[in-house]
């Protein structure tokens, strides 16, 4: 197979806290192929944005710190690049979309500002063809109309501002889109526009996606493969599919479980028991043994290594090791 | 926006008058005679009351109050008890004086504030914040005339850098048109004045910048660590730009609105509040005018220089208020 866009390994990135050490990745390992859209699901707080933002070169220093592992991205690592070489990646090569589409443009600058700002920052081109691949983004984002860009934020509504930073993500044609919650602020039919969007600027542009999310409906609409994580660690990575169909991880199958569904005549939804753990106080074993149903003796002493259950499927849990000793696969390279 | 500038404008009128009167009826409830004041202490009841007659104190307060509003509405801020020159064209000198230290000691305030209020923030709970905070918690708390006292000492006296007092080297001969003494040296290309203004015009427009800055400094960098926080910073980071880019452009803009309304403020202060300082470095300014009327009862000029101070200090705030609306396009004046 090709040279992947995006390769963590073994990534570990803590917070050195007054409190205390917070384990907010640890360990991940995640490969983004060319033009792959990947999705990046977990709960609240389980190191899915931590780990954009690593991926960004954008985690406050300190009290964040890469402690373990690399992000090698077109080859390069990027947990050994300055400050400097960052920033020529950031926004060029990969860009990266945010959950706020209220928020995450600048209000007291007009919307053309912020494009043309986006690419004159990596090309040195005049501002009056700068603002001519201004319009052509934005009419490939579904803005047609040219005053936009005189418009300040304000004067956008939620899904508009989203198409926007869209339009100023991809207009330098980056390798890696990174897309934390991109919908989650949004109306249910924004939502599919948004999403409709960046599976067509993929399609085109042949940008890899890695989209991060805790909603498994826009995970199953998009991704090609899914990563789910638990506590700074990969829980469960398989394609699409196979997730759905035949989830391996007993939190994945939790997740699965509390979709609501709509033929489903139980009054209680179900929830996966129990809270996730204080990053301050990680239980000893599977981080996830807690609140697992199916827990067993071993689960509370040791800490599960990732493995095999099936072709491109992989799962962190002790009810997985027998299975992959069934088929004859080891640990993942 | 020019239909907000021109309401603004009308609401003054209110503003003014209110002002009008209370300066009015502070000036007259201060005890002594200004009839004494001019034919001195020896002069006869009839003299006094002559006087008193031909300057209208005989009359009841609000026919005074009455006339006087209409001599300012025809421009004529009254006569000096003293000098019996005009106070509208005696004024005029000093005011220009004033403004000129006045803006010096704000443009030192506003650079340096600003900039220390931005590094304070951008490096949070590093010794360059300790250490730019410590610098603005002594800057609030050094009295002016201290600080003053101290520039001479080591400044003009010690080392002999700066001039200790004054506006400019009278052997020099020269004599401005607006009393600008920078712009008017500037624009005469006389570059040897120039230098001198200059110098004298540092050490009392530092000990007046101080206290502004300082405060200018610490409401910089709490707007700032606010603004660093939003997540259009963030946008800005991931686009690429370099810090400088993503604090001089997209933080300071967005943080600069309560920065400015504090500047509007400590500027109408300074206006009225340098008599220390101009006292200090004999700066002929409209502090000291005031200060020395109220010494010799001149009751006319202490009125109309508090009301002109009072007018300035009004007229700043609402350049601030409209500058707002400049900055962020989301204050739509027009609709409130």
């Amino acid at each position: 197979m090709a040279q992947p866009v995006l390769e963590i390994k073994h990534l570990k990135l803590h917070f050195f806290t007054d409190k205390g050490v917070v384990r907010a990745v640890d360990g991940l390992d995640l490969t983004v192929q060319k033009g792959e859209i990947v999705g990046l699901v977990g709960e609240s707080g389980c190191g899915k944005s931590v780990t954009s933002l690593a991926i960004m070169g954008l985690v406050p220093k300190p009290p964040g710190k890469i402690v373990d592992g690399s992000i090698i991205f077109a080859g390069q690592d990027l947990t050994k690049l300055n400050n400097k070489q960052m920033r020529q990646l950031r926004g060029k090569e990969i860009a990266m979309i945010f959950q706020e589409p209220m928020t995450s443009l600048n209000p007291l600058f007009t919307i053309g500002n912020q494009l043309i700002e986006a690419i004159r920052t990596h090309e040195k081109i005049s501002k009056k063809a700068a603002r001519e691949r201004a319009l052509d983004i934005l009419k490939k984002v579904g803005i047609a109309r040219e005053g936009v860009l005189d418009e300040y934020p304000h004067q956008l509504s939620g899904g508009m501002r989203q198409r926007v930073m869209i339009a100023m993500a991809m207009v330098l044609r980056p390798r890696l889109l990174i897309a934390d919650e991109p919908t989650t602020a949004l109306d249910v039919t924004i939502q599919a526009q948004i999403l409709d969007l960046m599976k067509s600027l993929n399609e085109e542009f042949g940008t890899s996606v890695l989209l991060i999310t805790h909603d498994l409906g826009v995970v199953a609409e998009m991704c090609d493969r899914i990563i789910v994580m638990y506590e700074g660690q990969v829980a469960e990575e398989a394609d699409q599919r196979r997730l759905f169909k035949n989830p391996a991880h007993p939190y994945t199958q939790g997740l699965l479980k509390s979709i609501p569904k709509l033929d489903e005549q139980k009054k209680r939804l179900y929830a996966i028991p129990g809270q996730v753990p204080s990053p301050f106080n990680l239980p000893a074993g599977c981080r996830f043994a807690p609140r697992c149903e199916f827990a067993m003796e071993i689960c509370r002493k040791e800490e599960p290594e990732i493995v095999k259950v099936d072709e491109k499927h992989f799962s962190r849990c002790f009810l997985n090791q027998k299975e992959a000793i069934d088929h004859g696969a080891h640990e993942r390279s | 926006m020019l239909a907000y500038t021109i309401r603004r404008i009308f609401m003054l009128i209110p503003v003014l008058i209110g002002m009008s009167l209370v300066t009015f009826a502070i000036v007259h409830a201060i005890p002594g005679d200004p009839a004494k004041t001019i034919a001195g202490e020896k002069a006869s009841p009839q003299e006094l009351a002559e006087i008193r007659h031909n300057l209208g104190l005989d009359q009841p307060f609000y026919k005074q109050y009455f006339l006087y509003v209409n001599d300012l509405l025809h421009g004529n801020l009254g006569t000096s008890l003293i000098t019996h020159v005009p106070i509208s064209e005696e004024i005029q000198p000093y005011l220009a004086a004033t403004a000129e230290l006045s803006l010096a000691a704000m443009a030192i305030a506003i650079f340096f504030g600003v900039n220390l209020g931005i590094l304070s923030a951008w490096r949070q709970n590093s010794w360059l914040d300790y250490s730019g905070m410590v610098v603005a918690l002594l800057g609030v708390s050094i009295p002016v005339f201290w600080l003053g006292l101290m520039e001479q000492w080591l400044f003009a006296q010690k080392l002999g850098i700066f001039p200790s007092s004054g506006r400019i080297d009278p052997r020099l001969g020269f004599e401005g048109f607006s009393g600008f003494y920078v712009l008017d040296s500037l624009f005469s290309g006389d570059f040897t004045v120039l230098g001198d203004v200059m110098m004298h015009l540092i050490l009392p427009a530092v000990a007046l910048g101080t206290i502004p800055m300082a405060i200018i400094a610490r409401m910089t960098r709490s707007s700032v660590l606010e603004v660093l926080r939003s997540d259009f910073v963030r946008t800005a980071r991931a686009k690429g730009l370099s810090e400088f880019w993503v604090v001089y452009k997209h933080t300071l803009k967005n943080a600069c609105i309560p920065v400015l309304t504090v500047a509007g403020l400590q500027m109408g202060l300074l206006l009225g509040g340098a008599v220390l300082t101009e006292t200090i470095f004999s700066w002929p300014g409209v502090g000291r005018y005031i200060y020395d009327a109220i010494g010799q009862r001149d009751y006319p000029v202490i009125q109309s220089g508090i009301l002109v101070l009072a007018t300035i200090f009004v007229v700043i705030n609402l350049l601030v208020d409209l500058i707002y609306a400049w900055i962020d396009p989301r204050i739509q004046y027009g609709k409130d």
